[in-house]
């Protein structure tokens, strides 16, 4: 058990579409599970404590939040690959169309004008930190993720 | 690196903060803004169907079908009975889909004592056997119906892009036929799990039309009141609160309780055969309200979707349909018009209401969720539950367990209450 390589999956803001889509691998899943320890995550798994060294880190969703910039600062720092996975991590996806000048009218627009947001902006996740991997898709397709999970001893090698 | 301490295997980021001197149960939900009414503004609001289904992954196809509902009653667009049945036999799919997340993968590791679903694996090989081939046959559904299970990819406004096959349909059919009798014991285990005890008056909404098939256009209340979906504005109301990404809804000022056990409670007798037999003994009461109950009732919805998805399926195959759809042009509005649909989404009642001009872009949006309608219930439960536990001196770290139990077994969908 110990020996396993470390994968973790962590979400931004989003729709957590992505992540969904890892449990559409079915038994697919399962066999990979076998295979590495899940060191964080948190839809399915409760917290551990302490997050480990691991190995892969897969990031879902768009850096809205301070604490989103901040979550994926200390993933980068942990982890040895840093996968960026759907169009919300790799672009900001939707909730990017709101520009940063157009951001406070957008608010009070949903939250009437005395609400102070969490939102800073709507950020991909390789504007604050070095990706080595992206994956397209909205959600990516079953294909795509079942390949990046058999490619995964070889990121790890890298 | 420690992170936040958000209540796990919940959809979405919030924290359970409990002051237990107080008694008081706060909810602090701090998924991020994504503003999704505000992206709406300025979109052709044929655009608004794939926008919105992204505002949840779990529930993209109720999104998806409500926004086109909103659109289609702005532009009067009447849709034919193929496409009527065919987003029918889509939600039923979408249920299925996410009350199984919910119940197996969030839920029953609470109950079986595992960390997670991935854990169940190796302890209850039979039952994850089970969840996979219900998960098979609802990914297959929405892929055969929508394209895909996650944001569909046939539905427009007006209908479909696609119609599936008759052969596809048949094969789905066949697939529900293998699984009804497994479907059957999983929703026994449910069943029979232990809710820890505690009771508040609460009120139950659902929108209902004389079927059980989660569309309608009357909302009904557990007190006998009723009103029409695009009168909800007068009816619930959102509040912001400081500590919260996710406005509060309310019913008349009070909390309420919308989803699987609202709408079993009270429509318990037009339930399908199997699942009305299972629920013989079953019927949840908005005045002795126990969340935990909703864990079973969306069991028992399971049953009587995969009964329902085969006799919609059953009468498309009756139906004559045609190789390609008949494409549906959208008329020009002479003046500024408000649309608004509603659904039943595996969660509760789901509105969107736009306002759209005579150029066909939206220039007004409002979204109201169904786990915005139930948080301040949630609230009012948790307290409710802290009470009793405080009574019998539980610990605080037991409370804080039963708490997120509560919490989870409401099903919140985080992602869709800051949308």
């Amino acid at each position: 058990m110990d020996n396993k390589p470390r994968i973790a999956i962590f979400d931004l803001t989003d729709c957590e579409g992505c992540e969904l889509q890892f449990l559409g691998l079915k038994e697919k899943l399962l066999d990979f599970a076998q295979d590495y320890e899940i060191a964080s995550w948190r839809l399915v798994q409760p917290h551990k404590g302490d997050l480990p060294e691991i190995d892969v880190a897969i990031i879902q969703g768009t850096v809205i939040t301070d604490a989103d910039a901040e979550l994926v600062r200390k993933v980068r720092e942990k982890a040895k690959a840093v996968v960026a996975i759907g169009e919300c991590a790799r672009t900001g996806w939707i909730p990017a169309w709101i520009e940063k000048e157009n951001q406070p009218k957008a608010v009070a627009y949903v939250y009437g004008d005395q609400y102070k947001p969490h939102r800073t902006a709507a950020l991909p996740v390789k504007s604050i930190v070095k990706v080595d991997l992206e994956l397209p898709g909205c959600p990516p397709e079953l294909t795509v993720l079942e390949n990046f999970l058999n490619n995964i001893p070889n990121l790890i090698n890298q | 690196m420690n992170l936040p301490d958000y209540v796990t295997k919940i959809e979405g980021h919030g924290v359970l903060n409990i002051h237990f001197k107080e008694c008081k149960a706060r909810l602090e939900i701090t998924e991020g803004e994504r503003l999704f009414e505000a992206v709406l503004l300025g979109q052709n609001a044929s655009r608004a169907p794939f926008i919105t289904s992204r505002i949840c992954g779990v529930c993209p196809t109720a999104h998806n079908l409500t926004s086109i509902l909103a659109v289609e009653d702005a532009l009067k667009i009447k849709p034919d009975e193929i496409t009527f049945e065919l987003r029918k036999l889509m939600l039923s799919g979408q249920v299925i889909f996410s009350h199984l997340l919910h119940l197996f993968f969030l839920v029953l590791p609470d109950y079986y004592n595992v960390p997670s679903a991935l854990a169940l694996a190796d302890k209850f090989p039979a039952e994850y056997h089970l969840a996979l081939n219900l998960k098979r046959l609802s990914d297959h559904l929405l892929t055969v119906v929508g394209g895909r299970p996650i944001h569909p990819t046939t539905t427009i406004v007006g209908g479909f892009i696609k119609y599936p096959a008759k052969g596809n349909l048949v094969t789905l059919q066949n697939e529900i036929a293998d699984v009804l009798d497994e479907a059957e014991d999983f929703v026994k285990i449910f069943m029979s799990i232990e809710c820890p005890e505690y009771r508040r008056e609460s009120e139950y909404l659902s929108l209902t039309n004389d079927n059980y098939d989660l569309l309608g256009n009357t909302v009904i209340s557990s007190s006998g009141a009723q009103f029409e979906p695009k009168n909800y504005r007068d009816e619930i109301k959102e509040t912001v609160k400081d500590y919260s990404t996710a406005k509060f809804g309310t019913h008349r000022e009070k909390p309420f309780n919308v989803g699987a056990i609202a709408r079993i409670s009270m429509f318990h007798d037009k339930l399908n055969p199997k699942a009305k037999k299972m629920a013989s003994e079953f019927h949840p009461d908005s005045k002795n309200h126990n969340a935990f109950e909703n864990i079973r009732a969306q069991a028992i919805e399971l049953m009587h979707f995969l009964e329902e998805a085969s006799i919609i399926i059953d009468q498309l195959l009756n139906m004559e349909i045609p190789e390609k759809p008949t494409p549906v042009s959208l008329p020009k509005l002479s003046q500024n018009t408000w649309g608004i649909g509603a659904i039943e989404a595996p969660r509760g009642t789901l509105y969107h209401a736009y306002e759209i001009g005579p150029d066909g872009k939206i220039v007004n949006a409002d979204i109201v969720t169904p786990t915005v309608q139930n948080l301040t219930s949630i609230e009012a439960d948790a307290e409710a539950l802290l009470q009793i536990l405080k009574l019998d001196q539980k610990t605080q770290n037991i409370c804080v367990q039963e708490l997120e139990k509560l919490i989870r077994a409401y099903d919140p969908c985080i992602t869709c209450s800051v949308h």
